[in-house]
């Protein structure tokens, strides 16, 4: 029985030894890989371009909603923002916008009559793709950068009624 | 290697050389008083010793020790420790053709490759294996096996060119994936950019496991037939749900990472029929050949999904949907059931006094797992080629040594396998196992 005994407690014992240890890539410069999945730095709550609820969750002062872009007269019958969108409204140029943002107008949103600083991105990644947004170049051929803007606005710049 | 057919014949010797061993030590040594004093003290001991001894020696090799059907001796008590290395990089895919341990996951259009990653994964790992064995009769014995493993693993990922002009990822799959500099993609921008637009979070790049409990098993073995010429045995066996099974979020199995399973993870049952004929035998050598062919059955088991998926972004999905589906909503279990599985070795045991030597072939088959749940998730399996029918054939080599001059009765193992061709398989390199096997006769130590 002793012998038994010791047996079991051997095994218990050694199992109790068992470690995992997991390693990972370097994360690339410019990326938050603390959390799944990693994200480009600069694109957490309040900083230009982040998610939003309110204007006080933005550094920048506002917090882009569809009710928002209603009262800016924009059409939100096709267009929705993805859990809010940190901006700052009536930009003039790029420098009131601060790093890696741009002063565009709202020609996306069916308004050139506003302006707004969205975040500047080279491709998808550098945008909240995971809310549903994307990086948006106005004109693919001058190797322009382009700004992150909600998919839905951009569906809705190609198909203004809706795309089929 | 297991030996069991000089098994009895080593007990025997060894037990005649310990004696002998015991017997010299008080003249060999000047002892300590208190040592001398506990030799005469116990002159019972030694002589009890010889008469044990000479009795078992008689009675062993009466019963023709041999082959790997023969049990151990009524009463004895083997303990068995065997470590083993090995080394892996590649795998034997289902066509039976060597490649990277998991596929190049490429991705081509009409005109090009558009992408084409080697994940890289390679590393080393082996075994601490803890064997327990008991004669319940002279031909009846039981077994337990505990096995343990470890594994270093690690994943450097290549992201390959795809055109003469240097650039690592192609037009579409640029466009697709929303990637601008062509020539600078790199595997940081596939692990960290690209997996997760692609619903799948970053792989992990490197795993290192120590004593990770496998399978379990227990079982009896039966030498149901013996002449001086042939015998045979059946063995049943038990296997244990008891093995480490790596998380789904970083399993092999499933491409999500480099951990390999070090067990089935499941309730087992598995059956051999072993034969073993004595082709060759003379006071100082014996040549044994040894066939045994075994059937197994894994019950299915329960496994959780990985709950690490993203969301995947339309766009990039549509690089290739079957093998990047929106996973990203699993949760509970899907069924696993690893079900039958073959087996047939044939090995030649060339026994020279106390040293022997071995080799041999053997051949596995396994049927393709099947899965039960999601039908995406199946799919992206599937999409892996990961999971298949499989069939292993492995060459073997083998010594062993006793460690009766040492007056120990025990000896020492050593076996170096390789595995030759496969389909469905992890080729191991380097796989060496050392061992060894201990014998206590417990009718003398513990009968009162």
């Amino acid at each position: 029985m002793s012998l038994r005994v010791s047996l079991l407690a051997a095994v218990v014992a050694l199992a109790a030894c068992e470690s995992i240890q997991v390693e990972n890539y370097p994360c690339p410069e410019g990326m938050d890989c603390s959390g799944e999945p990693p994200v480009r730095t600069g694109n957490g709550t309040g900083a230009l371009g982040g998610p939003c609820q309110t204007s006080t969750d933005c550094a920048s002062g506002t917090c882009v909603t569809e009710a928002l872009l209603g009262a800016m007269g924009v059409d939100t019958t096709y267009v929705d923002v993805p859990n809010g969108m940190c901006s700052k409204p009536s930009c003039t140029a790029d420098a009131d916008c601060g790093d890696g943002a741009t002063c565009m107008n709202g020609a996306a949103f069916g308004n050139p009559d506003f302006t707004l600083c969205l975040r500047t991105c080279q491709n998808i990644t550098h945008c909240r793709w995971q809310d549903g947004y994307s990086c948006w170049i106005q004109d693919p051929s001058a190797s322009t950068n382009g700004v992150c803007l909600p998919d839905s606005v951009i569906a809705a710049s190609y198909c203004p009624t809706g795309c089929p | 290697m297991s030996a069991n057919d000089r098994i009895a014949k080593l007990l025997a010797v060894s037990l005649t050389l310990a004696t002998a061993a015991f017997a010299e030590e008080p003249a060999a040594v000047t002892p300590a008083p208190a040592a001398a004093t506990q030799v005469e003290a116990n002159p019972g001991f030694l002589k009890r010793w010889n008469t044990f001894v000479r009795a078992e020696v008689d009675r062993i090799i009466a019963s023709e020790p041999y082959g790997s059907t023969f049990q151990l001796p009524k009463g004895y008590l083997k303990i068995k420790y065997g470590w083993a290395s090995l080394h892996g990089d590649s795998r034997y895919d289902g066509a039976g053709k060597l490649g990277p341990l998991i596929p190049r996951l490429e991705f081509n259009s009409a005109e090009q490759s558009e992408l084409s990653i080697d994940l890289g994964v390679s590393g080393t790992g082996g075994s601490h294996t803890f064997q327990i064995g008991y004669g319940i009769e002279d031909n009846l014995g039981w077994f337990a096996e505990i096995p343990y493993s470890y594994m270093n693993l690690r994943m450097d990922p290549v992201v390959n060119e795809v055109d003469a002009e240097g650039n690592h990822i192609g037009p579409t799959a640029a466009q697709f994936l929303g990637v601008n500099d062509r020539k600078s993609y790199g595997p940081a921008n596939f692990l960290y950019e690209t997996l997760p637009l692609l619903g799948r979070p970053p792989l992990a790049s490197g795993v290192r496991g120590s004593w990770l409990l496998g399978d379990v098993n227990t079982g009896l073995a039966w030498n149901y037939y013996r002449t001086p010429r042939m015998a045979a045995g059946l063995t049943g066996r038990v296997f244990l749900p008891t093995a480490h099974i790596p998380p789904a979020e970083r399993n092999i199995m499933y491409a999500t990472g480099p951990e390999v399973e070090v067990g089935v993870g499941g309730w087992g049952v598995a059956a051999a029929q072993g034969y073993d004929l004595r082709a060759y035998r003379n006071s100082w050598m014996e040549v044994v050949a040894s066939s045994e062919l075994a059937a197994g059955y894994r019950f299915p088991q329960e496994r959780a999904y990985p709950t690490n998926f993203i969301k995947p972004d339309p766009v990039a999905a549509g690089l290739s949907p079957q093998m990047f589906p929106d996973l990203s909503n699993l949760e509970g279990t899907f069924k696993l059931s690893p079900g039958w599985g073959a087996s047939w070795n044939a090995r030649v045991d060339v026994g020279l006094a106390l040293f022997g030597i071995s080799a041999g072939y053997g051949v596995r088959f396994n049927q393709k797992p099947q899965l039960e749940g999601d039908a995406a998730f199946l799919g992206m399996v599937d999409a892996l080629g990961l999971l298949g029918e499989s069939e292993v054939h492995t060459v073997q080599v083998g010594a062993g040594i006793s460690l009766i001059p040492l007056a120990i009765p025990a000896r020492l193992t050593v076996d170096w396998q390789r595995v030759i061709g496969g389909r469905n398989v992890i080729l191991y390199e380097n796989h060496i196992t050392v061992g060894v096997d201990g014998f206590i006769p417990t009718q003398f130590f513990f009968r009162r």
